[in-house]
């Protein structure tokens, strides 16, 4: 599978020096839209870079659906909670797109405490011939119109416009970690770590909370809210993911408050894996319903799980993303990667599921023929055209030529955020700094 | 044994990550405190398993000759490993991480009150096992045990009479009551009760105060053999008449001494986690560390306490579990 991964290199035009990463570069949340016309990425400076995929020209077959730049605009900005002396992070957290219904596309980010929609709307034209004002705009003496006009439209260079819709604040007192559009198209939810707000994408000043985890006494709090989503068909279902490495289906049609959870997933514990770190690295980073809405994929530290809905003892299928990292939690904890939040992604036909690992890698698991791969998203590693070299880590045994030890994996390079195309096999990856999108040689060759 | 000393350096890596959280961008980051204070609290249950194992062990040997005199005097002592198994407050699983929780909804408009509030409300809690941990804590070799129940039985009505003036956070209650018996040494000693600049102490948990002595009476066992060799928070009351009181106990209690020395350097390395600002500590190290320490800042008196509190309070509240 990974043998077939042609690679083409995005290079954003405002990266400065590669081996010097301002941390204001660094990305935070890589968005497919629906369509996957459209890729949305946030940054821990709070801007959003979108691209779009140029059209397939029959001329040159090479390179038809590269990715360029269509927009850029600073979404959130630092800000500073006066009440409680704290500075509110402008990173963007996440990215959800809407469902498009006209021309004009819109999305939700938010940072840690507000929600923003955006309307990102193109301008090819513009009317020429008014008649009270000139060219340049300015207003004409009356008495120097003799005659009447109708003003045309004129194209003019493509103008992408963004401009905020909406703004949902003052609703979160922690961090939101989540945000996600039902299939109503018309609310959305944003998930702290303790509680869940149901919006409506019109109303601003109001929202419902629906899930409310937070304790009457602080000191009995046991587990946050990691990751929410909503039910990618059926409007009153949702399921959030919480720290303790449990799953709860909740519906909104049993009660206003879902703290009654409809399911809850939660597989027991190994006690003969059991360390001081336990705990941290069965805390559920992500989740993500597939495509069809049967299957859950979740996250923890070392491994990814799919779960059927239907099932709530164990998840189907457990894949180890890098198991030889058990060993190391210690110094793991140390410099505290072992709080990294990895994301995981589901493929078109959810027959493949990918996540982030360190030094750069990043792992696909076929679900059906059970196979699995490990690529690199380096600079060194991945020219224009090349195919990706599948990398393994020697974890002792033979060890092999172009092997990594574990010990010489850069934890520094960890690859959080992943997204995939939702019906063709290219995938966004996001290294620190930099963006790579791999697209599949089987795919271009169809066209 | 290499599972405490990996434990004690678990825990004081932890402690820096919830201090230096404080400063961090963006606030405080729940998640990630909840999950460090998880850590810790693992570590803690292996630390004190092994610690009063070893305790145990040699107070037991003195047991047979100084029992009559224990009874007398430390109606209060509580055995680490009879206490935690048999002490439950009201949450088995808390981990108290109040600290992003409080500044998030009730907050102090200064950062540095945050660390206390943590440490406040996560002392708390676990009131009864604090009183307890605290009193194995103390420094009490056989010779003066006296001093030692002394220090234990006054502390609690002690800290309700002497708590100074509250500090901005109102759970600042047990701190006082927690640090005050490290500094005791019984009756000849100082009524050292280092007002504590932030911990308020009025009501000094007055609850937990009495839930540990109900709990800590039906404990019966000895702290004799554990030595209080914790660091005391910065005060304005000098410690060097306590420091050669405390070397002279510590020089007198026999087997557990060993250990309680490599308590002591850990302890120390802790310190200097923590930065300086401390007082009064009650290892050998003490008189290094006075003289690192200058005046008592809040920030560092936090640590210390945060330090103090979370080492003292050895109790799990749940069934021990052995780390690996």
């Amino acid at each position: 599978m990974g043998e077939d991964i042609d690679t083409r290199k995005i290079n954003h035009s405002f990266l400065r020096d590669h081996n010097y990463v301002t941390e204001a570069d660094i990305i935070s949340t890589v968005e497919f839209n629906q369509t996957g016309e459209l890729l949305a990425t946030g940054d821990k400076g709070g801007r959003v870079v979108i691209f779009q995929r140029e059209p397939e020209s029959k001329n040159e077959p090479h390179c038809q659906g590269e990715y360029n730049v269509y927009s850029t605009f600073q979404s959130h900005e630092p800000e500073f909670d006066y009440l409680k002396s704290l500075e509110i992070e402008e990173k963007i957290n996440k990215i959800r797109w809407l469902p498009q219904h006209n021309a004009a596309h819109f999305l939700l980010s938010t940072n840690d405490k507000t929600i923003k929609l955006w309307k990102v709307s193109e301008r090819d034209k513009r009317p020429e011939g008014y008649n009270l004002k000139d060219e340049e705009g300015r207003l004409k003496g009356l008495s120097t119109v003799t005659s009447l006009q109708v003003p045309v439209l004129m194209p003019v260079d493509l103008m992408v416009e963004v401009s905020p819709r909406r703004i949902f604040a003052n609703a979160h007192t922690y961090h939101v970690n989540s945000i996600s559009v039902n299939s109503d198209c018309e609310t959305y939810m944003s998930a702290d770590d303790l509680r869940i707000n149901l919006w409506h994408l019109g109303i601003t000043d109001r929202s419902f909370n629906i899930v409310d985890i937070k304790p009457a006494n602080m000191e009995e709090l046991t587990e946050v809210i990691t990751a929410a989503e909503f039910h990618p068909d059926h409007c009153n279902l949702f399921v959030y993911s919480s720290s303790k490495g449990t799953l709860r289906l909740c519906d909104m049609r049993a009660s206003a408050l879902c703290d009654q959870h409809s399911k809850l997933f939660e597989e027991p514990e190994d006690p003969s894996n059991r360390s001081f770190f336990s705990e941290i690295i069965s805390s559920i980073s992500d989740v993500k319903f597939s495509h069809s809405g049967r299957y859950l994929l979740t996250r923890d530290y070392l491994t990814a799980n799919v779960w059927d809905l239907n099932m709530e003892n164990k998840p189907i299928e457990t894949y180890q993303v890098h198991d030889y990292l058990r060993s190391k939690l210690c110094s793991l904890y140390e410099n505290d990667c072992i709080f990294d939040k990895f994301e995981c992604a589901w493929n078109g036909t959810d027959s493949v599921i990918m996540t982030g690992a360190y030094n750069n890698f990043f792992r696909m698991f076929d679900r059906n023929t059970k196979r699995d791969v490990t690529l690199e998203a380096s600079r060194e590693s991945s020219k224009p055209r090349a195919v990706l070299k599948p990398r393994r880590v020697c974890t002792g045994g033979k060890r092999r030529k172009d092997d990594i030890s574990v010990d010489s994996l850069d934890f520094t390079k960890k690859i959080l955020h992943t997204a995939w195309h939702p019906a063709e096999n290219i995938i966004a990856i996001a290294a620190t700094n930099n963006l790579y999108i791999f697209q599949d040689k089987v795919n271009s060759e169809m066209h | 044994m290499e599972f405490k000393v990996e434990a004690h350096r678990i825990m004081s890596i932890s402690l820096g990550k919830i201090y230096n959280s404080r400063i961090q961008r963006g606030g405080i980051k729940l998640h990630k405190n909840l999950l460090v204070s998880l850590v810790l609290r693992s570590a803690r249950q292996v630390y004190l398993n092994d610690y009063y194992q070893s305790v145990c062990l040699n107070a037991q040997q003195h047991w047979g000759t100084h029992e009559e005199v224990m009874d007398s005097d430390q109606p209060q002592s509580a055995s680490e490993p009879a206490g935690y198994t048999a002490t439950t407050p009201a949450a088995p699983a808390a981990t108290a991480v109040s600290e992003p929780g409080l500044p998030a909804e009730n907050t102090p408009p200064e950062l540095t009150i945050d660390v206390e509030s943590f440490t406040e409300s996560h002392a708390a809690a676990p009131t009864e096992e604090e009183e307890e941990a605290a009193e194995a804590d103390c420094t009490d070799s056989k010779e003066d045990k006296s001093s030692g129940s002394d220090c234990r039985r006054q502390r609690p009505s002690e800290l309700k009479g002497d708590d100074a003036a509250p500090a901005s956070s109102p759970t600042a209650i047990p701190m006082a009551e927690h640090l005050v018996p490290d500094n005791q040494i019984g009756p000849e000693g100082e009524e050292a009760k280092p007002p504590q600049d932030e911990g308020g102490c009025g009501e000094a948990d007055a609850v937990g105060g009495g839930d540990g002595d109900s709990v800590t009476e039906t404990q019966l066992d000895n702290q004799l053999g554990a030595s209080c060799s914790r660091k005391r928070r910065s005060s304005e009351k000098a410690p060097p008449p306590e420091s050669p009181v405390k070397k002279t106990k510590r020089a007198l209690s026999s087997t557990p001494t060993g250990e309680e020395e490599m308590d002591t350097a850990n302890v120390s390395s802790l310190i200097t986690i923590f930065g300086s600002s401390f007082s009064g500590l009650l290892s050998k190290d003490s008189t290094q560390a006075e003289a690192e320490a200058e005046d008592s800042e809040r920030d560092s008196g936090a640590a210390q306490i945060c330090c103090d509190q979370i080492l003292k309070n050895l109790n799990p509240w749940t069934t021990a579990i052995v780390a690996f």
